[in-house]
């Protein structure tokens, strides 16, 4: 019952010595949806890899809520109609970049990070591989949800590393986990209820480079009241004054209290179908 | 990749490209002819996805001209390093040879002192870059080349560190390969200096020596993990064969941390020589009968070297096992960091395990309760008592849902109805008997300044009528909104036009449901209650009251045709019953199993169209049939009467039939239209005349009053146009018949119309609401 507005905002920027942009971002309020991935450079086409995977993410999302597509009955039939999905569309997307990567040695072994982020009535479903990241910024209070499928994160769930050591390792950058290296792979799901004046945001690991989560936290409780856009780039700029190192891509959302609708909206919201 | 094939024939740096050798991540690898030198080199050129990445192409050119720096036979010699057409290159020797894993591969085990002898030019070569300060980082059996005369020659160096700067995946061939070979502290992204190198030489060796590799796993991870926690295992168990010292050197050389290992290459270079001198001598002492205890000396010294090899390896492991012990083994909530914007520390760590934090800092602590609440948590923690809570939620939501919900419901709409009958039962002072049906209303709701007493009662009722549709709205458009509204106007109308029956009376109930009046509206709430739960489901509120409408006025068509003034064919009402029947079943069945949304909007509503139409069609089954049998009837009469005239119609008959005269019609116009007069007369004094001319042949009480208008204007048709025209006027007619008959009722009965209009008013306004405004029909 419980309805809200969101809002989204995003930014992604090169960086300070990169010399090109294998970041890419998404965000869509017909969908409710916000994506970041984070292409894989070294030896491949990483900025192909992550448009793909949003590009065939969104489209296969819009497809199936046009039900120009159908998400098959016997595809996990215990998730939500949500979490389904998005989970098909993750995997869509997943076959999409890697069979593309078959086709050309240009694009051999190209592989992204992918954190998206959907929502219905109630919840925030999250479908989640790689470095990128969503925190969850509630009631003055800064949580990472996703957990990075690093090398370095391994370690820590291992507990041979503790999480601070893990920031500053060097095998923070080796992914155990990506889109497009296997033609199937696992996805992180998650699925959380949001409240109304959450914020929440998702970034490239360029931002959280450049950004601890408490400096992060400092800037999103300052800036609770500036516009979404502007303090999406103030992230931004912030992360690349102190790194720049690599791409730096954010996608702030927030939940907003249900607007007033217009007479049109009112009567589409009548005469349309519940979900 | 057509690039790089078409490299072939190709000229750079005075190299003439002759075939593609290898292929790797970091770009391909050529056979060439160098002209100059006129000798077969091997030149690697970056993979040109590669060259616009600058740090990619600055790696690939220091370590290539470090590397040439290095003149070691051990390592391969790079000649050239440059750019040239596009393309980064270098330019090295070429080696025919196999890599020492593509050997393994072959021939599974090598002999011992081979073996030796290439891991100490291994060492050897590495000592040398190492002493440059070059790591190679990525020593395994694969980049270990060797030489037709069994020379081995390390290359690729540098691969490693291009791996850890860029983000890359494990997933990724380079990274699996290398992974059982990889050491600790490299695995653990710290710092590394040329120890690491070391360890990776002590994985390849145990590789080569046993065939197998040190660790494996179900995955890379699992692999590299294991490299970092588990015991080191001993090659010895694998291959009885090996010296106690070799199996003890393969296991320094791997120990977990650099400090425990040897420290330089050299120095294990230079263990390795002694002690297969040693073994040498031995073995030549043994064979010429001088016994020297060589044999005795040199294990005590390795014990010695092992005692101190096993106790750091176990002081390591309890420093392990201490670490694994205050850390929880699996990450929860109160391991993600919780941070509170404005604590400045970023070490937030350690407070977090803190059971108890001082009330004057509870920032951490509070917001860790916190988010655990979030389900993500729960249901990676927990995921089975997360599934069982939410299904007990779900259940007591439905429970509270079911018996909450309709009895609420059905208070608010006893209350309403209750208001809403009273104030029209108040208001029913003012209806005036032969106003029409608005006047009516519009009286009952505009008089209240004239009639002082009720005043009091009717602006309270208006009030409370006025609140709780209000209160109802609140749940902005429920259907049970519509539903209340519906009650409060059939409440009202009734109170209105049938004052004298009490709203509570219990023993009225009775007369309630089986009068007229309350029968439609009482069967009209029920089914409006039960159709609104039906349609909660995935159903726009527009197509819930077109749907509840036509229900609706099923059931207005159902009791119409029970109070047919003409009474309907006796054929159709057997059909009737089965028919509704399969229909409520179709019904119930479809809502069962209907697999979308919008079949199961639409389905139901043809069900209900295909209802409306077959009781349409059994009201006006009886008229046209009846109207012949009254047409028959009048004319035998007129037969009778004028039965001197039919007496000659047998001979006739088959005259009549061959010239095409209608006899029947003949008689019938001689007998009421003798002197013509209709012909001249208006159409309503036409109907009046041959009215009264049927009354004065068929007799006073054949027909019923009602019904004779309606015959004789179709015995008007018949007597202009014949049966054509008369069928066609009857069928006509017919079409309208429910509603005229509907409207014949509803001269006493204004709820009927109003019910009628309003319901029809809904299903418009609902159609067209959802064709033109849904967005998901």
């Amino acid at each position: 019952m419980s309805y809200f507005d969101i809002e989204f905002a995003a930014v992604t920027d090169i960086g300070k010595i990169r010399e090109k942009n294998e970041d890419n971002v998404l965000i869509s309020s017909d969908l409710s949806l916000g994506i970041v991935a984070d292409g894989m450079g070294g030896h491949s086409a990483g900025e192909i890899a992550s448009n793909i995977a949003v590009s065939v993410l969104a489209e296969t999302i819009r497809k199936i809520n046009r039900k120009q597509l159908s998400v098959p009955e016997t595809f996990l039939p215990r998730l939500t109609p949500t979490a389904r999905k998005l989970l098909l569309a993750a995997n869509l997307a997943n076959e999409a970049i890697y069979s593309t990567a078959q086709t050309s040695d240009m694009y051999k072994m190209m592989g992204t990070t992918l954190t998206g982020v959907i929502f219905d009535e109630e919840n925030a479903t999250t479908v989640h591989v790689g470095d990128s990241r969503l925190y969850l910024f509630r009631n003055d209070k800064f949580v990472q949800i996703t957990t990075d499928h690093s090398l370095a994160m391994e370690h820590v769930r291992q507990g041979l590393l503790t999480k601070e050591e893990a920031n500053h390792s060097r095998v923070q950058n080796i992914l155990t986990r990506a889109m497009g290296i296997k033609r199937s792979i696992e996805f992180d799901l998650l699925k959380f209820p949001v409240q109304i004046g959450d914020t929440l945001l998702l970034c490239s690991d360029g931002l959280y480079k450049g950004l601890s989560d408490v400096q992060i936290a400092k800037i999103l409780r300052e800036g609770e009241s500036t516009p979404l856009v502007k303090l999406c780039k103030q992230l931004v700029r912030l992360s690349n004054e102190r790194d720049g190192q690599d791409n730096i891509s954010t996608v702030l959302i927030r939940i907003l209290p249900p607007q007033k609708l217009t007479l049109k909206q009112r009567l589409k919201k009548l005469f349309s179908l519940s979900k | 990749m057509s690039d790089n094939t078409s490299l072939v024939g190709k000229e750079i740096s005075g190299c003439v490209i002759l075939q593609k050798v290898a292929e790797g991540g970091m770009g391909a690898v050529y056979k060439a002819r160098h002209k100059a030198l006129n000798r077969i080199v091997c030149v690697k050129i970056l993979s040109p996805s590669l060259a616009n990445d600058k740090k990619a192409v600055e790696l690939f050119l220091t370590e290539a001209r470090a590397i040439a720096e290095i003149d070691h036979p051990n390592i391969v010699n790079v000649y050239n390093v440059g750019r040239e057409q596009g393309y980064y290159f270098i330019v090295m020797s070429f080696i025919e040879g196999e890599t020492l894993s593509q050997i393994i591969k072959k021939k599974k085990v090598l002999p011992l002192s081979q073996i030796l002898e290439l891991f100490e030019g291994v060492l050897l070569g590495l000592d040398a870059a190492h002493n440059k300060g070059i790591i190679h980082r990525d020593i395994k059996p694969s980049n270990i080349l060797v030489t037709k005369e069994g020379q081995a020659k390390i290359v690729d160096f540098g691969i490693a560190k291009k791996m850890e700067k860029d983000k890359t995946t494990t997933k990724t061939t380079e990274l699996a390969g290398t992974a059982y070979f990889i050491a600790p502290e490299q695995a653990l992204g710290r710092d590394l200096d040329t120890r690491v190198d070391l360890y990776s030489v002590g994985a390849s060796l145990y590789y080569v020596l046993t065939g197998q590799f040190p660790y494996r796993g179900k995955n890379t991870i699992d692999i590299i993990q294991k490299h970092i926690n588990d015991p080191i295992p001993d090659p010895a168990a694998i291959r009885h064969d090996l010296p106690v010292w070799l199996s003890r050197a393969v296991q320094k050389l791997m120990a977990k941390t650099p400090e425990a290992r040897f420290q330089t290459a050299k120095e294990a270079y230079l263990f390795f020589q002694r002690m297969r001198a040693e073994e040498q001598l031995k073995m030549e002492e043994s064979s010429t009968g001088r016994i020297v205890n060589l044999a005795e000396e040199q294990p005590l010294r390795l014990v010695q070297e092992e005692k101190f090899q096993t106790t750091t390896v176990l002081q390591q492991q309890r420093a392990l096992e201490k670490e694994m012990n205050s850390k929880p083994a699996v990450v929860n909530s109160s391991d993600l960091p919780v941070v509170l914007p404005g604590a400045m520390a970023p070490e937030p760590k350690k407070e977090l395990r803190q059971d108890h934090v001082e009330a004057n800092k509870p920032l951490n602590m509070q917001s860790t309760d916190q988010a655990k609440k979030i389900d993500v948590y729960q249901s990676r923690i927990t995921p089975n008592i997360y599934k069982a809570k939410k299904i007990a939620d779900k259940t007591i939501h439905f429970l509270l849902k079911i018996s909450l919900l309709p009895s609420l419901l059905a208070v608010i709409i006893v209350a309403m109805g209750y208001i809403a009958y009273m104030w029209g039962k108040t208001a029913s002072i003012h209806v005036v008997p032969h106003e029409s049906f608005v006047e009516n209303l519009v009286n009952a709701v505009l008089s209240t300044p004239y009639a002082p007493g009720q005043f009091t009662w009717m602006a309270l009722s208006i009030l409370a009528v006025i609140l709780s549709f209000t209160l109802a709205s609140a749940k902005a458009y429920g259907r049970s909104t519509i539903f209340l509204l519906f009650t409060i106007v059939t409440a009202f109308l009734a109170g209105l036009f049938a004052p004298n029956l009490p709203f509570w009376h219990a023993q009225f109930l009775g007369q309630f449901l089986f009068s007229p009046e309350y029968n439609l509206a009482y069967l009209l709430i029920a089914l409006l209650g039960s159709l609104t739960l039906c349609f909660t489901l995935k159903r726009s509120i527009g197509q819930g009251i077109l749907g509840v409408s036509l229900c609706a006025a099923v059931l207005v068509l159902t009791y119409l045709s029970t109070h047919l003034t003409i009474a309907p064919s006796s054929e159709y009402s057997f059909m009737m019953l089965p028919y509704l029947a399969i229909l409520a079943g179709l019904l119930a069945a479809y809502y069962l199993i209907s697999p979308t949304q919008r079949d199961s909007a639409f389905m139901p509503m043809m069900l209900l169209f295909m209802g409306v139409g077959c009781l349409w069609v059994y009201g006006i089954s009886g008229l046209h049939e009846n109207t012949i049998v009254t047409l028959e009837t009048l004319t035998q009469k007129i037969q009778v009467k004028n039965s001197v005239l039919s007496k000659e119609s047998k001979e006739n008959k088959e005259i009549e039939k061959t010239a095409g005269i209608d006899s029947k019609r003949e008689v019938f116009s001689s007998a009421i239209n003798q002197s013509n007069e209709v012909s001249t007369m208006k159409q309503d004094e036409s109907i009046v005349y041959i009215e009264r001319q049927i009354l004065r042949i068929a007799g006073e009480d054949t027909f019923n009053e009602e019904i004779l208008p309606i015959y004789s204007r179709f015995l008007r048709d018949y007597y202009k146009g014949g049966a054509a025209k008369m069928n066609y006027h009857v069928w006509l007619y017919a079409l309208g018949l429910p509603i005229d008959n509907f409207n014949e009722n509803a001269v006493n009965n204004d709820v009927y119309t109003l019910l009628l209009v309003v319901l029809f008013l809904f299903a418009v306004v609902s159609c067209i609401g959802t064709i033109v405004m849904g967005e998901n029909l």
